[in-house]
């Protein structure tokens, strides 16, 4: 979840009123920001990631001015219409294919506001933005932009201008290699013929979108006026950004100018007005809001928690009302969201809550009382119980058990190779888990009861969760009956009937001293004496005999009979 | 000496210098042999005398039986003669007395000797003559005695009645049986010796056990050892008991506890496909949690198969502008192949949504304790796979009320207490809730994330009422719960720490 800052004298004054700090680290939790920390007066917030609104401290001074009761219902900007116009060339289309735009007049970029503004910017890119994929952001100093402005996109090589804090104009190529901007989101341009890029009339270059702005249009804490654009990929996600971007600088008495921006042929429709923060509006009804809340409130309370939301209401009727929702709520998909919204009005913190008189009975698993029982029965043999993790390495699960391949899960994206694949067997966890006490008393009787992954064509995720039972006996003297005991008892003692043992070669195992035992003609466990060769690779310096038993055909006997 | 033989003398003294073999085999515990051979041995040092003693017990044959309830031959005899006038004939007598002839003929001769009465001859005829009836003979009360007690041994026989007896068993009237024991008597040179070995013995000759066999306790020759002395207050060697593993024990009785309260236990596979883990779930095809750097793709195998075609269809229009749901949906094409591809379970809410698409029927009261999976670098506070406990709630007219009732419930059950519920995100959940617990150490912390499934998710899978889902990150309630601070302890690979857990 998005973390922002914010500097407690400017959120005051941006609300109007001091509230204390203890007051708003009490309030601000119940308005989706959870405060992780205050140092001096700087208050560090996590933002619920659907507010990006609230990624700034404007928009949450917003929110807390309806919640305290400052100023409630919908807020009102006003929108003139600008004279800028930006002409979009259909060689963006399949690069970047859409682009809104915003004129920002007489901001006050106080040392504070202008954080803020770098703040918002990163946090909408990396959020709504999908790290700039889906919305990238140029703010530029206004005044010096000569309009009208073209979006289009050019060959690398016929780019070159001076990148944001640069000294010297850079080649496309140079910019994607050398700035900062470039080497992390490059990859966005991976594959594509041509750049998208945004020049004034002059063929100053405002930005080369999704990477960097120009030096030429450089904002500063002296900027009075702003240009925006934001480029992306998608439209409505595009105005979302712009939506939540102009509003919170409004905030701040900054005037809002809407902007034309004309699409070529293959666009529908092919002129828009950007920036023109039209609210829109949805119904909410009384007895659905009362349904899903339980808060059984009248329609005058309704009304006045809408406002608190920092909705406008329109009564409709006994048990309906009319919401005008601000622009810059790009989170409302549904009814159910406004609900929460004035659950949220409400306060968490005044509901009562009421225990469901819902009547069931409960039940564990057949395979979680089946496992319990096999556990037991281990202990009750002596082994202690390990709890290994499910993701391993390749290195474990094949080489090191002397096997050269083995069909099992393997991961596309593991963060290292010693968790890389998904365990297929238990038993190179166990001899793993032995390797690492060496040092620690003898004799070591250990075992494991979970889970493994094999690959399975039938399943509709090709792979299906198996459960299995390995135990090892680790001592400066162990044989092949000691751990073959075990087994006996063990099948005995969870009835399982009708299965018989035979010789088997197996690599992790010493030849002639590893048997199979086959139920219904299937191999369900493997038992016998491991290998030195194996003990070596795990660095283990006693005589370990072990057997791992797949549990499938037991459980599914067990679950029929219970 | 051997010890037997010292047992032996030593046993003789303690029953006042004279015993039976008998009473040494039953009283020590020793075999007949074993006895005999070290008594003869003691009898040849002259340690001991022995006698032999024969004793013998009695008991009434059938035909005594008869003779002890109805009277002897010959008294019946003189009985009948007596009836007819005190003097008969044989052949009266046997005609009266239902007697055969022969045994007449021998009360006759017991008639005579006891003296009862007298025989006349005269020419071929014989003939008795009585003249009172007589005393009860000693005989005949031996014979009532017998019959009384069953069984009598010589031990409690006179002289007298041990003449009668063996008259009786000529008379075939009771029938013998004959002990033969030894008595034993410790002589003065065999009391010497004894005081003698008593005082070097203990120290030099009794044997000293260390094990105590099955022999020894057999045999009865536990008596004649002495077992060595232990320090019992020296440290013994280490055990281990076979134990559960501590975390898994935490998550059954988290199982149990939810059991308690009604839910019912599901489960679902590891490896996910993203329809189930995301797509059901209304959470966007481009939302950073799908992102590789959130959630475990598979390379093998890259891809499943969507099997429920109409889902997948009712996923799909929820997705792009909402379907029938009320919703505006996300606004974007939504794309098959993403959702066939495989993940690592990055949430159990997978398992909830594969759970209500077969059981939509309320009321429903759901839970799940299992293992999911984000990319991360293990170290004491983050880890790759963790559990995840998940439940939810399924009945008409259930509310935002119900469902902080519920957290509240649980954390009581759980044991944790005050709770404070702040709103939270999830992109499956509208309206959602963060619940908070207060630590004692920690202070306030994220205890669970929970909300209602929105109509997005519930309305494709067919649910018609509202569903109250909860999460808790076990893992951290476990860290907390059981003391452990290194997030990498829950799956210890110490077997010491283990073995002491």
């Amino acid at each position: 979840m998005p973390t922002i800052t914010i500097q407690y004298d400017d959120l005051c004054e941006l609300l109007g009123r001091k509230v204390s700090l203890q007051n708003l680290e009490n309030v601000l939790p119940l308005i989706k920001c959870e405060v992780k920390s205050i140092i001096e007066n700087q208050l560090t917030v996590e933002v619920n990631a659907d507010r990006p609104d609230m990624f700034s401290t404007e928009g949450v001074a917003r929110a807390l001015k309806g919640f305290f009761g400052i100023k409630t219902g919908y807020p009102t900007y006003k929108v003139r219409k600008s004279r800028v116009v930006v002409k979009v060339d259909k060689k963006v289309k399949d690069v970047r294919p859409y682009v809104v735009g915003a004129v920002i007049r007489n901001v006050k970029l106080t040392e504070e506001a202008f954080q803020q503004l770098i703040q918002i910017q990163e946090k909408l890119h990396d959020t709504l933005g999908r790290k700039r994929r889906m919305v990238a952001i140029g703010v530029h100093n206004f005044d010096v932009v000569k309009p009208p402005i073209t979006y289009t996109a050019l060959e690398p090589e016929k780019i070159r201008f001076i990148p944001l804090d640069g000294k010297e104009p850079l080649s496309a190529k140079e910019i994607l290699e050398q700035t900062f901007q470039g080497k992390k989101y490059g990859w966005i341009l991976d594959g594509f013929s041509r750049y998208p890029i945004l020049l004034d009339s002059k063929g100053m270059v405002l930005s080369m979108p999704p990477i960097i702005n120009g030096e030429y249009t450089k904002v500063t804490t002296s900027t009075k006026n702003l240009f925006i654009d934001m480029t992306g990929l998608s439209l409505h996600v595009v105005e979302q950004a712009l939506n939540v971007l102009t509003t919170n600088l409004a905030e701040r008495g900054g005037i809002v100018e809407s902007v034309k921006v004309v699409y070529p042929k293959g666009y529908k429709p092919r002129t828009i007005w950007t920036a023109t923060l039209k609210p829109f509006k949805a119904e909410l009804n009384l007895n659905y809001f009362n349904s899903v809340s339980g808060l059984n409130v009248n329609l005058k309370t309704l009304v006045k928690l809408a406002k608190k939301a920092r909705f406008d209401v329109k009564v409709k009727g006994k048990d309906k009302v009319l919401l005008t929702i601000p622009p810059y709520r790009c989170d409302i998909l549904h009814q159910i969201d406004l609900v929460e919204d004035l659950i949220i009005a409400y306060g968490y913190n005044k509901i009562k809550p009421e225990l469901p008189s819902t009547l069931t009975y409960g039940k564990e698993l057949p395979k979680t009382r089946f496992m319990r029982k096999v556990r037991e029965l281990m202990v009750g043999f002596g082994f202690q119980e390990v709890a290994n993790y499910v993701l391993t390495s390749m290195e474990n699960q094949v080489f090191k058990m002397g096997l050269e391949k083995l069909d099992l899960v393997e991961l596309l994206n593991p963060k290292t190779s010693e968790f890389s694949v998904v365990r297929r067997w238990l038993l190179p966890g166990l001899l793993g888990f032995l390797s690492a006490n060496v040092h620690v008393e003898y004799p070591q009787k250990i075992f494991e009861c979970g889970d493994v992954v094999v690959l399975d064509e039938e399943s509709e995720t090709k792979t299906r969760n198996e459960l299995r039972v390995a135990a090892a006996i680790c001592d400066y003297k162990a044989s092949y009956e000691n751990i073959q005991a075990v087994v006996y008892m063990l099948l005995k003692s969870l009835k399982v009937e009708g299965w018989r043992i035979e010789p088997k070669e197996h690599p992790s195992f010493i030849p002639g001293r590893v048997a199979s035992i086959l139920l219904k003609e299937r191999e369900i466990a493997l038992l016998g004496e491991i290998h030195p060769k194996v003990l070596e690779n795990f660095k283990i310096p006693n005589p370990t005999v072990a057997f791992e038993l797949d549990l499938t055909e037991p459980l599914r006997v067990y679950s029929s009979q219970t | 000496m051997e010890k037997v033989g010292y047992e032996i003398l030593k046993f003789i003294k303690e029953r006042n210098m004279e015993t039976t073999v008998k009473d040494i085999c039953e009283t020590l515990g020793l075999d007949h042999s074993t006895v005999m051979r070290n008594v003869l041995s003691l009898e040849q040092k002259g340690f001991i005398q022995t006698f032999e003693l024969k004793e013998a017990s009695y008991r009434l044959t059938d035909e005594g039986k008869t003779y002890a309830l109805e009277g002897l031959p010959e008294r019946k005899v003189v009985e009948t003669v007596l009836m007819l006038g005190g003097e008969a004939t044989l052949e009266d007598i046997v005609k009266h007395s239902n007697l055969p002839e022969k045994l007449v003929n021998i009360a006759f001769g017991w008639i005579v000797k006891k003296g009862w009465g007298q025989i006349l001859r005269e020419d071929e005829t014989v003939k008795v003559k009585v003249l009172s009836k007589p005393e009860e003979e000693k005989d005949e009360k031996l014979l009532r005695r017998i019959l009384f007690e069953e069984e009598v041994n010589t031990k409690n026989l006179s002289q007298e009645e041990l003449n009668i007896i063996n008259e009786l068993k000529r008379r075939r009237l009771v029938l013998e049986k004959v002990f033969v024991d030894r008595i034993i008597r410790l002589t003065e040179t065999g009391l010497a010796q004894l005081e003698k070995e008593e005082e070097i013995i203990p120290k030099f000759e009794i044997e000293e056990i260390t094990a105590l066999t099955s022999e020894l306790i057999v045999s009865g020759r536990w008596r004649q050892v002495k077992f060595k002395e232990y320090d019992v207050t020296a440290t013994p060697p280490v055990v281990y008991p076979g134990k559960k593993h501590f975390y898994l024990e935490f998550l059954d009785e988290l199982k149990r506890i939810l059991v308690s309260m009604g839910f019912e236990e599901a489960d679902g596979p590891y490896v996910e496909l993203e329809l189930w883990n995301f797509d059901v779930l209304f959470q966007p095809q481009d939302h950073p949690a799908r992102e590789i750097h959130d959630s475990y793709q598979i390379k093998n195998p890259r891809y499943g198969v969507l099997k429920d075609k109409k889902l997948v269809e009712k996923v799909k229009k929820t997705h792009e502008k909402g379907w029938v749901t009320g919703s505006r949906g996300w606004g974007y094409r939504w794309n098959t192949e993403i959702a066939k591809r495989l993940v690592m379970r990055s949430q159990t809410t997978a398992v909830s949504a594969r759970f209500l698409s077969e059981h939509k029927k309320p009321p429903i009261k759901m839970f799940c304790v299992s293992r999911v999976f984000r990319p991360d670098v293990l170290d004491a506070k983050h880890a790759m796979e963790f559990y995840h406990c998940e439940g939810i709630v399924v009945d008409k007219n259930l509310t935002f009320k119900h469902l902080l009732g519920m957290l509240s419930e649980i954390a009581k059950a759980l044991g944790i207490g005050r709770v404070e519920f702040k709103p939270g995100y999830f992109p499956f959940t509208e309206p959602s809730v963060e619940a908070f617990v207060y630590h004692p150490k920690i202070g306030w912390m994220e205890a669970a994330g929970a909300g209602m499934f929105r109509p997005e998710v519930t309305r494709p899978l067919g649910v018609k009422y509202p569903v109250l889902a909860w999460g808790i990150g076990v893992d951290r309630l476990a860290m907390v719960k059981l003391g452990v601070d290194d997030i990498r302890e829950l799956h210890s690979k110490r077997l010491d720490f283990l073995r002491e857990r």
